[in-house]
């Protein structure tokens, strides 16, 4: 019996002597003027995180979490802090799609894989083999848009972007596209600048101009302020932005009862669990936040998964030895995912371009101050 | 284009400017006494813009559905003496001890532009830890609001108030500065502030003093401002503080009267330019920056220019 205790013991020992810890960067807004996205995503990393660490061969996934700030420096500086101080085999991030223009050569040199959970700019993975994508892009998300926009026959539109945003801008672009294509007709363009107050301008020009249809792909600070200007203007036509705007808490804060009817593109509704993993996903992060999970959350969950279910691939005696294999291992393994079960739904990777297949979206509209599902749209 | 839009522009105007040149009034004073440029002066205004909404919070348990005058008015008070409080401190802090070893001039200003980092991180951290998130909404009392109609012009009353608030703050730092004995010691330390040292004053109450006062004015300027637009960040006195220095720098730096004159043209330009240019509205930022570059050209020194030798403020 000693003999058995001991022989286990010697077992466990060794074990735990060879269980190794591999690192997973996370590269998120937490401070900054999107600081509430950034939370809100890691409170989704951390869940799953929880429960999903253990490899099966006994290694443990540790995350290594770092603040970009929202600011390009802190990105670039963080990113390469994660790459070369702390060795990790995968970064999940940075969050705006800016900020992931601005590591994207910096993934491509270091050979690390990333993965850009919701950055939805199309440039983003383009050109480089190092960036995976958990979510649509713009072109989608913009045609989904556009589509609604002239379904509901609202056949001209103002469009009110944010000069300084890759992400605005990219939307904005994939709007019209779209739009135009559709029959609609572009009645002017506005634009706004990161941390302006007074739309007055802009809305002074929207009221004369009369649209049916108002689309904002701006981020939800500004577009708190522009919703209540516009409304306080008495111009009543439809507005509708991108997942920038998807807070509703601080829609609500900013633009109070003007927030009222605003519509916004989204990656997840938690109302409608597309997977097993989501309706358990959604079950215990109210549990443990008390509140129903977002899509920034949500994704933020997605992204992780893509990097376990890689890094478990990749776990060999071989590549552990050898960081730069173990990355090119994990990076293969991310592009050619296949119908792995997430928060968002079943994700699949195009290995050539980096971007989720058949991924769908959902619309949103805040009512009465709450946000309430209008529908899904598939690809 | 009819008189009553025409004067509905020239009130917006007055109104945007006068919250400028309250901040810009502390730019100046601070420049003449110090010859400093205290970048950190835009981050105060948030100061007080954020200690009125903290204020507000607690005094009515954090549920902002009904704030009466009182609450409000007590709110504001507080939040005046602890932004006042807290331009003293970065005085007595940061800059008194590099003037005590002799620094030069640069280092004071990276000094300030440090604080003002710190401020905006702090803040930051306060927003995000203890109210919430970056963004909050400023609340305050409907009164406000009110609309006035007075024939074809509709004026909310904060408008009006803020440009005669201005005014009468105006009169108030003048009256400081011309007829107490506060005022001709900062004039005197103006003038030449090792002789009044030598002559027993005590220049650091007065340097003090010259930045409570510049700090309160930012405060009311920075309330008047979240009033105005109700969304205040920890950001926010980023752009309105370099505004407002460029109003005191078109003024003619170091005139009180000066830069109360240059927020009101940059008020102004602000206002006009998508008011009567709808077309050119997203660029109303860089009309302002180069209408002064404008100004600067004919009058190097600023509109009230002040010989530097001969007077002060």
């Amino acid at each position: 019996m000693k003999k058995l205790v001991a022989l286990g013991l010697s077992a466990l020992v060794a074990s735990t002597l060879m269980a190794k810890e591999i690192k997973v960067g996370v590269l998120q807004p937490l401070t900054g003027p999107i600081a509430a996205f950034g939370q809100k995503t890691l409170d989704g990393i951390n869940l799953v995180h929880s429960k999903y660490n253990k490899l099966p061969n006994g290694d443990t996934i540790k995350l290594v979490v770092v603040d970009n700030q929202f600011d390009k420096i802190q990105t670039v500086n963080g990113y390469k802090r994660l790459v070369s101080n702390e060795n990790v085999v995968a970064v999940e991030g940075p969050l705006a799609s800016s900020m992931a223009l601005a590591v994207k050569r910096f993934a491509s040199d270091t050979k690390t894989p990333t993965v850009t959970q919701i950055a939805t700019n199309p440039r983003v993975t383009k050109g480089t083999n190092y960036i995976t994508r958990a979510c649509f892009t713009d072109d989608f998300q913009g045609t989904v848009a556009a589509k609604y926009a002239l379904n509901h026959k609202l056949d001209n539109a103002v469009v009110v972007f944010d000069m300084k945003q890759d992400y605005s801008v990219g939307l904005a672009k994939a709007f019209m596209k779209a739009y135009k294509k559709g029959g609609g007709k572009i009645l002017k363009t506005l634009f706004i600048n990161t941390g302006d107050k007074d739309f007055n301008a802009q809305v002074a020009q929207i009221k004369k101009l009369n649209p049916k249809f108002i689309y904002t792909p701006i981020y939800a600070p500004e577009e708190g302020l522009f919703l209540r200007q516009l409304r306080a203007a008495g111009v009543k036509a439809p507005v509708m932005g991108g997942d920038g705007i998807a807070d509703p808490g601080l829609l609500k804060k900013l633009a109070g009862k003007a927030a009222n009817g605003v519509m916004y593109t989204d990656h997840f509704d938690a109302a409608k669990a597309p997977t097993k993993l989501s309706a358990e996903f959604i079950k215990e992060f109210k549990a443990k936040y008390n509140r129903a999970p977002s899509a920034f959350a949500a994704t933020g969950a997605d992204g992780y998964l893509l990097i376990y279910n890689a890094v478990k691939q990749c776990d060999t005696p071989a590549n552990s030895k050898n960081l730069s294999e173990f990355k090119a291992c994990v990076n293969n393994a991310l592009r050619h995912t296949k119908n792995l079960e997430a928060v968002t739904g079943y994700l699949t990777i195009d290995p050539n371009t980096g971007n989720p297949v058949n991924k769908p979206a959902v619309i949103e509209k805040i009512v009465d101050g709450k946000t309430q599902f209008v529908e899904l749209v598939k690809p | 284009m009819d008189v009553g839009f025409v004067l509905q522009q020239i009130i917006n105007g007055f109104s945007l400017g006068s919250m400028y040149a309250l901040i810009a009034i502390g730019y100046t004073l601070v420049y003449g006494v110090l010859r400093l440029i205290n970048f950190a002066h835009g981050d105060i205004m948030m100061v007080g813009a954020f200690m009125t909404f903290i204020a507000l919070g607690v005094l009515t348990g954090w549920n902002f559905s009904h704030i009466s005058m009182p609450v409000f008015f007590t709110a504001v008070g507080i939040s005046i003496l602890i932004t006042a409080f807290v331009g003293i401190l970065t005085y007595v802090s940061a800059y008194k001890p590099l003037l005590d070893k002799g620094a030069p001039k640069i280092s004071l200003l990276i000094t300030a532009i440090g604080i003002s980092f710190f401020l905006e991180s702090l803040f930051n951290v306060i927003a995000n830890q203890y109210l919430g998130g970056t963004y909050q909404a400023f609340y305050f009392p409907k009164w406000f609001s009110t609309i006035i109609h007075i024939g074809p012009l509709t004026i909310p009353v904060l408008t009006i108030i803020v440009p005669i608030l201005t005014l009468i703050l105006l009169l108030g730092v003048l009256y400081i500065l011309y007829k107490t004995k506060v005022g001709i010691a900062i004039r005197a330390l103006a003038f030449d502030i090792y002789t009044v040292k030598l002559m027993g004053a005590n220049s650091n109450f007065i340097i003090g003093f010259v930045f409570a006062l510049g700090s309160a004015l930012a405060a009311i300027g920075g309330i008047a401002y979240a009033m105005a637009y109700p969304s205040i960040d920890p950001y926010m006195g980023m752009l309105v503080g370099l505004k407002a220095f460029a109003a005191a720098v078109v003024g003619g730096i170091g005139s009180v009267t000066g830069a109360v004159i240059g927020g009101f043209i940059l008020g102004f330009v602000e206002v006009a330019v998508p008011g009567f240019l709808p077309e050119l509205g997203g660029w109303k930022d860089a009309f302002a920056f180069i209408l002064l570059i404008f100004v600067l050209l004919f009058k190097p020194t600023g509109i009230m220019g002040i010989d530097f030798e001969r007077q002060r403020f």
